[in-house]
Formats: structure tokens, C-alpha cells, sequence
């Protein structure tokens, strides 16, 4: 049991960050656009499609992708982790290369969605945050626009965006169960799957395990960038003061 | 920071994605070879095999991945006739004679080797014997073999099968379902570990190639033996690559990522690989049959009898409310056929002329009736003492045509009353469920031996009582009638024999033949001139050439029956004075090379 937890974790490890990569880089980048052109063509339509996505079932899009890019394109392997000719172990450039190939469908899956739901909450953000009267001051003194939203804003809309990138451990880890079963994908995933469909307990639980670690750890990392982000979050040393001040 | 990454970025991201494009699109696959055995050839098979050692490995990808690691003494021809033994070709044994009626002889190829080096001696095959007949190593093929009462060692090259009684299968018996084992790697290890040994997962065989590694949920890859006594194989790689389910496999074939599915299934697959350019479409006779098990024992407890099934009567009604054929036209359309019986198409007892019971449900309600089987309080379910018609079908979970099938049959026993529970559990919870009698009925598949004699003993006869007759189907006729027709010498005197004990068991329907599937395999066009062996699908036993690399066309002969075996055994035959005598075996020997 240890050895196919070893070897499967990993692959979920690449899977779950690159998915991680593509969800708050494209979310962010599409959440501040949005912000930025509010209630203009641009934002509608970004809201509609993030809607859209967000909307859809992980395991339709996944055959969706696969079914449009695998198959009828075949612009992209449509299933493992690697060549089975070329690189059966990832030896060479050639075969990160590849591997990083195989990774396309999957984690732009798992990140596709989570990239929609990451957008819409940093569109918010970034409003709200547009609202205050910081922001307001910088404008009026007259610093560049692209300043404001970059430095001002978004530094003050990171919070929630934090939040979510701790809460997003679960939804990747979650969501690999299925994706890695239809990308063929040799993660932790599939291996509780298949332990699930096997009745293999201590497999089950032993999995279990793993992604409370990983949640409970994606949670801890989330609040000690919260406390990075925004000084008014932060624990005092002060033995009176062993709450969250504000 | 960020602000200063997105905006020194911002111009360069696109830029990158496009080299990194780019570089994909214009690589070339490297790793290509040059010379005459060359080529890889990609499986995309469904299920990860538990373990590759002979005696504990049971299911297909596992016997075809051990059928290019482990050899036989000799196997089936192209012919399929397991009498006698003149139709065989000799693999590891070198020759063979009878010595007396029921002693056979092996003189191994002395050139024989393990891919560790060590030699192939006739040590290993009483070793072998010894292991697939031990209880602790529980093996599946033991029952297989429980009328060979001995192998001994003559000499370090000569081995001698000693036979509890005479019969024209003996030599089948003795070579077909054992594959030679190390005995000095295998010896250490407690037989009752084999199955979780480490020798399952990194084998050492004496086949045409050897195990390169295998890579958990992914792949297990082989490579010819260039050192092979029995010449070098075509194709230099063999990979077989898992996925989770068939439809993943077949994607991987139709997106020409993998070439060989030896199993499409379902109509709608055989479509889209049709449409696939690359792929070659191959239909050959199926070696599984389907169907509906009736337990006549009661649920977890075989001393009692069922509540329904005990009854024949009520299981022939059963059998007729049933419309076979309407059901395999919808969900098979004409990849398969209606069984005549517990038997594949490969077995050449197969004859459609075979008496079944019709498709007639009046008759089966007035059956019913007559067995106080009536819809007493008009709720649409017969009932009997208060006891509805009612029962549960077991089918797994990984196999969607059974899936489909188990609703089918829901419908059309909705029909005539009588209320089925569809369970759709795991394979091996189905598995285990069915094996230890906790059952009403199951929707099962059976595949056959190239010889009826020793499958459907096992599965319909009390001798499978515990083992594969799950069912406990047991009728004293149709255990006469195939006896006679093991011991039949000839398979004209056979046929006959085995055609009354097939409507002898129809008529007392211990289960529904649903189907019995033509296989259909996809292979890439750049494999070409594929033979593909009766009953032993489309894995290549023993390529003999193939192209220079893995993206070029290739010329790839997946079994031979113009092998150097072959053209030896036929040129025996020329040359033989006396033909075996399949029931009075006779001092003989075939001399192979």
C-alpha cells in the first residue's frame, strides 16, 4: 500500500498544481480585466463564459476536451502520463517536455473550472476594493491608472484570492478522483478510486488521509499568506493580545 | 512583485507559449531503430493484470503478456484440435513419444535459456507440475490438470508425464495449460506467497522476450529476446498500456496513440474505429459466452434449494419469457450471436441446430400458473404463499453491455411478473459474491478452452461444485452424456455426444444464454499481414518482421503458421510412418527441428 501511494502521489502532485498554476493565474489575470473594463462588452462576455464554465459538470468538460482535442484534433495525448515509447521514465528535457504535454488536457480541465470561479470572485474583489477611499486618494493624486489597479487594488483584493487558493485544495484534490480516471491519469485519484470500487478500506482510508493532510496544510499555508498579505491579520507576540486584531 | 511580474511579463507570455508550441509541433519522435527487428507495438489494454506469474494470473492481458515470457512444451495449431497430438507445435520440448499408454515423454530444446542465463531444464517442468497442482499456490488451471498423476525428471533434458487413465486429450492436458517456471528462482519463495510475490512483477521468463519494467496504472513493457533459441522476434518493443475503462482504450487506438484494441465490444466502438483512417478492423471468432445464472442453492447457504430456481420448471419458464434475440439485435446488433448453449463460437461444438427452448411467453405464464405462481393481489408481481416471483441480478460494474443487458431483462420480466432488482457492484465483489453461492442469479461470462471437455465439466458438471459451477447446476444425464463424449477418440463420434448433452442442459435451463461475441480488434494499418490465432486473440506471439520504426508502416506477422514449428511439424507429417492413435498412443516421436 505504501509503495502505490508513493508512486501515485507524485503524479496527483503535478496534476492538482498545475491545475493550482492554471487557475489563479488565468482567474486573476481574468478577474482584474474584468474589474478593470466593468459593465463593458468585455466584462459581460468574460462573465457570461466564466459562468458558463463554471456551471459545468468537471468529468462533461473533461470528455468534452478530450473528445475535441484527443480525438478529433489530436492535438493532445488523450490519456497517460507520458509516451510509453519514447519516455517511459521522465529522463531527459525531452520527456518533461512531455509530460508536461500529457498534463495539458487534464489540468486545463480541473483548472478551467476553477480559473471561472476564481475570476468571478476576483472581479468582485478588485470592485470592492475600487471603492475605497485609499483608492480613491491615489487617483486623485494623480498616480498612473495601471498603479492604482496593480499596486492599490489588487494588493487590497488579494485577501479573498488567498482564501480561495486555500479552499481550492479540496475542489483539485476532489475533482482529480474523476479526472484522473478519464485521462488515465496514474495519481492518488484514480488509486481511491479504484481502492473504492474494490473495497480496498485501508486503501480508502489511507487516501483519505492524505487529502486532509494536504487540505488542513493548503489551509495552514493560506492563513500564513493572509498574515503576509495584510499586517492587520497578524498574531502579536503580545501575551494580552492572542487574537486576530483588526 | 506581482505587479512587476505581470507587467515585464505581459508582452514575453504569449511569445513563450508560442515557442513552447512550437518546439512541440516540430519535434520528431526519437528512439526510432534501424534493422530488420525493429518496432514497437503499443496494447491499449483495460485492465492492469494483479500479476504476471502463470499459475495466479487468470485474466487476458496477463495471459498474453506471459504468452511472450513463459513458454509451453508445445501449444495448439491454427487447426484447434485438442485430440491427440499431431496438431501441436512444439515450443520448449523438442520432440515427444509416448512411452506405453499412459506415460508421455518431453526432451526439452537444449537451447533453451532463461533470460538470467540459466538453462531450461527438465527440472523446471516437474517444478511446474508440482506448483500449479499445490493447493497453496490455488491455482486456477490446477482442476485442469488433476488426470496427470505425476512429472519426473528422466535426465537433466528429459521429462516423463505419467497419466491416471487413458483418454484422447492427454497430450492437450499436459502441455496447454501449464507455462514453464524457474524453478531456481521460484523455489525460495513460500507457495503460499506467489501470488504477492515479486517474481509476479518483474518475471523472468524463457519466451521470445523479456520484461523491461512495469510501471503501476501505466504500462508494462517487453523486449525481444535477440538471444531467443527459437529466433529473434520481429518487434522489438511490446508495450502494453492500461486505462482505466474500454472506452479510454479504444480513444487511445482511434487517436493513434496506442495500435492494437483487441476487443472493441460495443457496436457504437466498432463504428468510430471504422471511421478511423489509420485502423484496420479484424473480426474473429469469440472464445466468451454470456449469460444468465440461475442459483438452484439457496443464497449463502448451498444445503438448502433455492425458492425459485430449485424448481425446473419454474427456471424453463424463465428461460422462454425471454427473447434472446430481440435483446441481441438492440444491444449487439450483429456482433454476436445467440449461444446454443454454455459455448463460444470458437468451440467446434458450436451448431445453431443445437435444441434450445423457444421465446414464448404465454407459454412461460401458463408454466408459471401451473406452478401456483399467480398475480394474487394484482400488484403486476406473481406471487406464491405470499411470496412475490421476485429476485436479484448481479451484474459488475466495469462491463456496460452486462449492465445494459441486466436492465433488459428487468423489462421483459416485467412482462410476465416477476419483479427483478438490478445490483450493479464491482467486479470482484461480484466476483466473490457469485463464487461463495450469495446469489439468486448473475449475468457472467465464460470463456472456453480451446477443447469443451475441461470448461464445461467444470462449470456444469459436479465436479465444479465449489469451483465453477456456481449455479450447482447437477442432472446424472448430462454428466453421462459428457463423459462419453470426453472419451470420444474422434470429434465425427463427439459432435453427436456433446450436441445431446447441450439440449440436455437446455432443457433444464440452469441459466439463460444471452450472447456469445465475435471479437472485433482494431489494429493500426501500419501493422499489417495479421494472423490472428483461434481463441488467442490478437497479441503477437511471435512477430516476425516488422518496420524500422514505431511511426513507420511495419510488416508484422502476429502469429506464425509458416514458423520454423510449423514447417516442422508439417514436414513430420510427411514424413511419418505411423499417425498417433489420440486414444492408443503409440512410441513415437515428432521430431521438431
Amino acid at each position: 500500500m505504501r509503495d502505490a501511494i508513493a508512486d501515485t502521489i507524485p503524479f496527483t502532485l503535478q496534476l492538482a498544481g498545475a491545475a493550482l498554476a492554471l487557475d489563479f493565474l488565468l482567474g486573476l489575470a481574468l478577474g482584474i480585466y474584468q474589474a478593470v473594463r466593468v459593465n463593458r462588452l468585455p466584462d459581460v462576455v468574460i462573465g457570461n463564459v466564466t459562468l458558463f464554465i463554471y456551471s459545468l459538470p468537471t468529468f462533461w468538460l473533461a470528455l468534452l476536451l478530450l473528445l475535441i482535442f484527443g480525438e478529433k484534433l489530436r492535438w493532445f495525448p488523450v490519456g497517460g502520463p507520458n509516451d510509453p515509447v519514447l519516455c517511459p521514465l521522465v529522463d531527459s528535457l525531452y520527456c518533461v517536455a512531455d509530460r508536461l504535454w500529457h498534463l495539458v488536457l487534464p489540468a486545463a480541465t480541473l483548472g478551467m473550472v476553477g480559473a471561472a470561479g476564481t475570476a468571478r470572485f476576483q472581479r468582485a474583489a478588485m470592485l470592492e476594493a475600487a471603492t475605497q477611499d485609499f483608492v480613491r486618494t491615489a487617483r486623485a493624486k494623480g498616480v498612473p491608472e495601471r498603479r492604482v489597479v496593480l499596486r492599490h487594488q489588487l494588493r487590497n483584493a488579494l485577501l479573498s484570492f488567498i482564501t480561495r487558493f486555500g479552499l481550492a485544495f479540496p475542489f483539485l484534490l476532489t475533482g482529480a478522483v474523476l479526472i484522473e480516471t478519464i485521462y488515465a491519469w496514474p495519481g492518488m485519484g484514480r488509486l481511491a478510486f479504484d481502492a473504492i470500487l474494490s473495497r480496498d478500506y485501508s486503501l480508502v482510508t489511507a487516501t483519505a488521509l492524505i487529502v486532509s493532510v494536504v487540505v488542513v496544510a493548503g489551509n495552514l499555508l493560506a492563513d500564513i499568506l493572509l498574515g503576509i498579505a495584510d499586517p492587520r491579520l497578524r498574531v502579536r507576540a503580545d501575551p494580552d493580545a492572542h487574537v486576530l486584531t483588526a | 512583485m506581482l505587479s512587476a511580474m505581470l507587467r515585464r511579463s505581459s508582452p514575453q507570455l504569449p511569445v513563450f507559449i508560442v515557442l513552447v508550441v512550437a518546439v512541440f509541433a516540430s519535434c520528431e519522435r526519437r528512439g526510432g531503430c534501424t534493422g530488420a527487428n525493429c518496432g514497437v507495438l503499443i496494447d491499449a489494454a483495460v485492465a492492469e493484470p494483479g500479476t504476471l506469474l502463470p499459475p495466479s494470473s487468470e485474466d487476458i492481458v496477463a495471459t498474453d503478456i506471459d504468452e511472450q515470457l513463459f513458454l509451453k512444451l508445445a501449444d495448439v495449431g491454427m487447426s484447434q484440435n485438442t485430440l491427440g497430438d499431431e496438431d501441436f507445435q512444439p515450443l520448449l520440448a523438442q520432440k515427444w513419444e509416448w512411452d506405453g499408454p499412459l506415460t508421455l515423454v518431453f526432451h526439452l530444446d537444449p537451447r533453451a535459456r532463461w533470460h538470467d542465463g540459466q538453462p531450461v531444464t527438465a527440472a523446471d517442468v516437474e517444478f511446474t507440475f508440482n506448483a500449479y497442482t499445490d493447493s497453496l499456490v490455488a491455482s486456477p488451471y490446477r482442476p485442469k490438470l488433476r488426470r496427470i498423476a505425476s512429472v519426473t525428471q528422466r535426465d537433466s533434458l528429459t521429462t516423463v508425464f505419467r497419466f491416471r487413465e487413458r483418454y484422447p486429450e492427454m497430450f492437450y492436458d499436459a502441455v496447454y495449460h501449464m507455462r514453464i517456471l524457474p524453478a531456481h528462482l521460484l523455489r525460495p519463495v513460500p507457495r503460499d506467497q506467489w501470488r504477492t510475490a515479486p517474481f509476479g512483477r518483474q518475471p523472468v521468463g524463457d519466451g521470445p522476450y523479456r520484461f523491461v519494467r512495469w510501471q503501476a496504472a501505466q504500462s508494462i513493457e517487453l523486449v525481444a529476446d535477440s538471444t531467443f533459441f527459437l529466433g529473434r522476434p520481429g518487434i522489438r518493443r511490446l508495450i502494453w498500456r492500461f486505462t482505466p475503462n474500454l472506452q479510454v482504450a479504444v480513444q487511445q487506438v482511434i487517436a493513434d496513440q496506442a495500435d492494437v484494441r483487441e476487443q472493441l465490444v460495443t457496436p457504437d466502438n466498432v463504428k468510430r474505429a471504422r471511421e478511423a483512417q489509420q485502423l484496420a478492423i479484424y473480426t474473429y471468432r469469440g472464445t466468451v459466452y454470456t449469460f444468465l445464472s440461475f442459483n438452484q442453492r439457496s443464497p449463502g447457504d448451498s444445503t438448502k434449494p433455492h425458492p425459485i430456481f430449485a424448481d425446473r420448471e419454474v427456471r424453463r419458464a424463465l428461460a422462454m419469457a425471454v427473447d434472446r434475440a430481440s435483446l441481441l439485435k438492440s444491444a449487439l446488433g450483429d456482433l454476436a450471436k445467440v449461444p446454443p448453449g454454455p459455448i463460444s463460437e470458437l468451440l467446434w461444438i458450436w451448431d445453431p441446430e443445437i435444441r434450445q427452448l423457444p421465446y414464448d411467453t404465454a407459454q412461460a405464464g401458463r408454466i408459471l400458473n401451473a406452478r401456483g405462481w399467480r398475480d394474487h393481489d394484482g400488484d403486476g408481481v406473481r406471487d406464491k404463499d405470499g411470496q412475490p416471483l421476485a429476485f436479484h441480478v448481479l451484474v459488475p460494474t466495469s462491463s456496460v453491455l452486462r449492465r445494459q443487458y441486466a436492465r433488459l431483462l428487468q423489462e421483459q420480466y416485467r412482462a410476465i411478473g416477476v419483479h427483478v432488482e438490478v445490483d450493479e457492484l464491482e467486479p470482484t465483489v461480484v466476483n466473490q459474491r457469485v463464487g461463495t453461492g450469495k446469489y439468486d442469479t448473475a449475468i457472467l461470462s465464460r470463456s472456453n478452452d480451446p477443447s469443451p471437455s475441461s470448461g464445461i465439466a467444470q462449470s456444469w458438471t459436479r465436479a465444479g461444485f465449489g469451483g465453477s459451477n456456481f449455479g450447482r447446476y447437477y442432472n446424472p444425464e448430462f454428466e453421462r452424456l459428457v463423459d462419453r463424449a470426453v472419451t470420444a477418440t474422434t470429434r465425427d463420434r463427439a459432435r453427436p455426444l456433446w450436441r445431446a448433452a447441450m439440449e440436455t442442459l437446455n432443457a433444464d435451463a440452469p441459466g439463460v444464454f444471452l450472447y456469445a461475441l465475435d471479437n472485433v480488434a482494431a489494429i493500426h494499418k501500419r501493422v499489417d499481414n495479421v494472423q490472428i490465432r483461434p481463441g488467442g486473440g490478437v497479441a503477437p506471439a511471435a512477430p516476425r518482421r516488422v518496420c524500422r520504426d514505431h511511426l513507420r508502416r511495419c510488416h508484422v506477422r502476429l502469429y506464425p503458421d509458416s514458423s520454423r514449428a510449423g514447417k516442422a511439424v508439417r514436414a513430420h507429417r510427411r514424413r511419418r510412418v505411423r499417425r498417433p492413435d489420440p486414444v492408443r498412443p503409440t512410441h513415437h516421436a515428432i521430431r521438431a527441428r
